[in-house]
């Protein structure tokens, strides 16, 4: 008899960020599980438009989308959870159904997948007394899990580490050479040292830590004049003027590209087109674009103050700094840049995260939670 | 299989037709990536030209223009003749000698045997021109289903024939762009025959001939075969016997071929009978190619594992990845002949085709229009009544919301393009003067000016959704795109359901039999209910799809209203991510204001 299973979730596919990245894997896992007949799954989404669904990662049966109607997505989810075996709330905004339905469905598992600051900061009482109903909490880092067990005071055997994985449909480039279409559209040449980020860029997130690559840029260039920083992702009409404003006030304009929003199409050849990803970030629950960066071959520099240790598997995959400390990050990045990479090495590198945080292992982790509710 | 040009004018030196004529051949390379050839008469000035994609006879012997023994009949061609052993071994009876294995010579040899009268004893897929030097006129040939396109150009100074629309960028001569293609494509979907892009440039209609005249420098075409539409068969077993018969000859005449043949295999019903009577004739050298997502909606992997397990071909599935589309989306703007809002998927499966080492492709294409597999055999009816109301109350169908309903008002026209627009129409005329910035009486004006032929007065019903299939969307759309799209990486598309004895069979059989009411296309289902599983033919038609509807939305250079200065396009795109717009109307949209 397939497991029912009731995925709840807020956005999927109107939206491209880590969580809502996890979010499709997640759906994928389901799916796939599905097919194999373990599980019957059903996944409600608050605010995703139906015709939005990218239909690589679930069957349309499979996904009910609300639109944003809160009360339908509620009476709706709170009437399928307690008919269902395991409940995985994918945000803690969705804590209170999970609560609910475990509260009118003591036999229904409500699990819940933790991710980065949305769960880092203090908690109302409410919501912590809800926490705590939960069978179990699912961090995405070590980090998170620490975060959760200082500051909500939940303990250490109701969470457990669930690293994220790379998308089931990241392309593995198998020539690591530079795209030429890329390297014409950025009017760049093999000559140059392209360091790359990709990121949101909102004003209210100041913390991937661009500003600090920006900041150490003019002496980097002085060691390296053939140095380009391509500053990827979306940015709101705030950020993008200050940025601006920052690249003026450092005389940088002629080696850094503010190169908006990256088609998933292009990402991998973004990551080829660059000789290091930097993203020296405080605040990442996990960080899934490093290991799309470092699944490419590419080198990575990262935060050591936040989930991104888990994402570099604690420094062996990639380079961790102290993201404030900007002398640290401009002698690693110096360091690294003085090394390139050979395809052998990127090649090692690929094959080393794949072997980390590939789909097939993310998907055996979901099927336990599932059917053991652990991942062991 | 070949690509075919040439040039006639006084206009020119030889060295300059040399010129030309390469420079045309050359844009078309694509599809006749293995040889060049080109012959200039000096006394007449006829310049024919060859790209050659060997199939059959690889050897040089096949090396096209060719020649009769005495000289006196230049032809350049393009296509394969099926019965060609069948019509050698006739014209060997006849006396005449053969010096290669090529159904080029046959055709050369036929037409001395029987001038023209031999056209329509050819059964095949062709396209060629003929430089008779005795009768000091040049023919222009295309076969009677109208599988491989010609065009040509005519005025005082020159006429030149191609088998691409592109090619006559390169003739010397400078052409005019065709002011209403837009208004065609927009309300078409593609650009109706005999237009083109090119204001000029027409398409020679199918079953005829163009005769020109060397001596005066005129010229006119004769049709040389028109479909038989008398109806003769009346029982459903004769008319299964019959089907089953015809198929099965079209397939064993249409595998020969001296390199390895595929089969167009999506995992329907045509594709899988297709399939499944290949695999039975084919002599090993057989392979089945499909495409395959990661999209679930669009996977049909496991219906066709159905299939697979039944053949001994080799099957080869490929997926085909957003990736892809977006990667290799300018490679098939660019290898679009004609503006078109299908093929994309024939140039993806053909591109798998082509990495596979095949150079022909069988493909299922026909059976729809020929066994009433579209929706619009069913909606046909209803149209009909629609006419029945008055034309001021048809045009107030502008005014609904729903695109299909607003399609209505495609009735109101006096002629019958009208109704095919209703059934299959992308834009209305209001939307399109709007898209355009012009008059709407210039696209009504323009669109029921083209010339349909005669004999749709006297259909009704099935018979008439079948024709409009046929002869309009069929020919205007699908077997178009085919060519192109196949052709544009050297790969042949072999359509059995149009062979012509196949056809003229299935229009002898009595409608209330050869449609059915409640089973889309129910003949062909009895036809094969021994040998296809059921879940083959009872299930709902998923056809040919990609997901371009997904693709196409999550690409910005595509659906980004910020890239559509025109207002009216801007809403449309609009509505497309909303998805309240179909593909192929937001891709019309793209295709006007940014690619082309």
């Amino acid at each position: 008899m397939a497991h029912k299973v009731l995925f709840l979730t807020l956005k999927v596919f109107d939206f491209t960020g880590g969580i809502e990245k996890v979010c499709r894997t997640i759906c994928r896992s389901l799916y796939d599980l599905s097919e194999e007949e373990l599980v019957a799954p059903t996944v409600h989404c608050m605010y995703d438009k139906d015709f939005n669904r990218d239909s690589r990662y679930l069957r349309k049966q499979q996904y009910v989308a609300f639109d944003g109607n809160r009360k339908y997505f509620v009476i709706k989810s709170l009437l399928k959870g307690m008919q269902s075996d395991v409940v995985l709330l994918s945000h803690i905004n969705l804590l209170s159904i999970g609560y609910l339905i475990k509260r009118f469905s003591p036999k229904t598992k409500v699990y819940l997948i933790a991710h980065g600051i949305e769960i880092w900061r203090k908690l109302p009482e409410t919501k912590l007394k809800a926490l705590n109903r939960l069978d179990k909490i699912f961090a995405v880092s070590h980090y998170t899990k620490e975060k959760i067990k200082s500051e909500h005071k939940i303990s250490d055997h109701k969470i457990e580490v669930l690293n994220n994985c790379l998308d089931p449909f990241y392309y593995f480039p198998k020539d690591f050479s530079k795209p030429t279409s890329l390297l014409k559209r950025y009017h760049l040449t093999t000559n140059h040292t392209i360091l790359i980020s990709l990121s949101r860029l909102s004003s209210s997130e100041k913390y991937k830590g661009y500003d600090n690559v920006i900041k150490i840029l003019p002496q980097l260039i002085e060691k390296d004049p053939n140095i380009v920083f391509l500053l990827a992702g979306k940015a709101d009409e705030e950020e993008q003027a200050r940025l601006e404003n920052l690249i003026k006030t450092y005389k940088i304009g002629n080696h850094i590209k503010l190169i908006g929003f990256v088609d998933e199409a292009e990402i991998s050849d973004h990551f080829l087109l660059s000789d290091i990803f930097v993203m020296p970030s405080k605040k990442e629950g996990f960080g899934i674009v490093f290991i799309e960066a470092m699944a490419s071959g590419l080198k990575v520099v990262a935060g050591n103050k936040d989930g991104s240790v888990d994402a570099l598997n604690n420094g062996k995959l990639g380079k961790l700094v102290d993201p404030d400390n900007l002398n640290e990050v401009e002698q690693v990045l110096s360091e690294l840049l003085a090394q390139p990479s050979g395809d052998v090495e990127k090649l090692a590198l690929q094959k080393n995260v794949y072997e980390v945080f590939n789909y097939e292992k993310y998907r055996e982790n979901i099927k336990h939670i599932i059917l053991n509710g652990t991942i062991c | 299989m070949c690509r075919i040009a040439g040039i006639i004018t006084k206009e020119f030196s030889v060295d300059q037709l040399k010129h030309y004529i390469t420079l045309m051949c050359n844009s078309m390379i694509h599809g006749g990536p293995d040889d060049f050839g080109y012959a200039v008469d000096t006394n007449t000035m006829v310049c024919l030209g060859n790209r050659r994609l060997a199939i059959l006879d690889l050897s040089l012997a096949g090396h096209m223009p060719m020649f009769s023994d005495d000289e006196n009949i230049v032809i350049t061609y393009n296509g394969e003749i099926y019965n060609f052993k069948i019509l050698r071994e006739a014209l060997i009876k006849k006396g005449f000698k053969f010096k290669t294995d090529t159904d080029t010579e046959v055709i050369i040899k036929a037409y001395q045997c029987w001038g023209e009268e031999a056209f329509n004893q050819l059964n095949g897929i062709f396209a060629f021109c003929i430089h008779d030097k005795i009768k000091n006129c040049v023919y222009l040939v295309r076969d009677q289903s109208g599988i491989k396109p010609l065009y040509y150009s005519a005025d005082r100074h020159q006429f030149s024939f191609a088998s691409e629309v592109k090619a006559f960028e390169h003739t010397g001569f400078k052409q005019q762009i065709n002011e209403n293609w837009k208004i065609y494509y927009l309300a078409f979907g593609h650009i109706p025959e005999p237009f083109t892009t090119l204001k000029n440039v027409y398409s020679l209609p199918k079953g005829s001939f163009l005769k020109y005249q060397l001596a005066d420098n005129s010229f006119k075409i004769h049709s040389y075969h028109e479909f038989k539409t008398a109806i003769k068969i009346l029982d459903e077993n004769e008319a299964i016997a019959g089907v089953r018969e015809e198929l099965t000859k079209a397939i064993k005449f249409q595998l020969i071929s001296d390199t390895s043949i595929g089969v167009l295999f999506s995992g329907g019903l045509d594709s899988s009978i297709i399939t499944l009577l290949a695999d039975k004739y084919a002599t090993g050298n057989l392979t089945s190619i499909s495409a395959n997502f990661d999209e679930i909606d669009f996977s049909e992997s496991s219906h066709r594992k159905v299939i697979a397990q039944r053949v001994t071909s080799n099957h080869q599935e490929h997926i085909i990845t957003y990736r892809d589309f977006v990667y290799n989306f300018e490679n098939v703007l660019h290898d679009m002949d004609q503006p078109t809002n299908d093929g994309i998927n024939t140039w993806f499966i053909c591109k798998c085709a082509k990495e596979n080492g095949i150079k022909s492709v069988l493909s299922g294409l026909g059976a729809d229009e020929l066994f009433g597999g579209y929706p619009s055999f069913d909606r046909i009816r209803k149209i009909q009544n629609f006419s029945k109301l008055s034309r001021e109350m048809i045009k107030s169908a502008r005014f609904l919301k729903s695109t299909k309903l607003r399609r209505l008002y495609y009735l109101s026209f006096q002629s019958p393009v009208g109704e095919y627009l209703c059934l299959r129409g992308l834009y209305t005329p209001d939307i399109i003067a709007n898209l355009l910035d012009i008059d709407i009486q210039t696209v009504i004006n323009c669109l029921q000016n083209i010339p349909l032929d005669d004999s749709i007065k006297y259909l009704n019903d099935e018979e008439r959704a079948s024709w409009f299939e046929m002869n309009m969307y069929m020919q205007n759309q699908l077997l178009k795109d085919t060519d192109f799209m196949s052709m544009s990486h050297g790969v042949e598309a072999r359509v059995p359901f149009l062979d012509i004895n196949f056809i003229n069979l299935v229009t002898s059989i009595h409608p209330s039999i050869r449609y059915g009411e409640l089973q889309k296309k129910r003949l062909l289902i009895e036809a094969y209910r021994d040998e296809l599983p059921e879940e083959t033919w009872n299930r709902s038609k998923m056809g040919f799809t990609f997901p371009f509807q997904e693709w196409m939305r999550k690409n910005k250079d595509i659906s980004s209203p910020d890239l559509y200065q025109n207002k009216k396009a801007k809403k449309l795109i609009t509505a497309f991510n909303e998805n309240n717009l179909h593909w192929s109307s937001a891709f019309a949209l793209y295709k006007i204001f940014h690619g082309s």
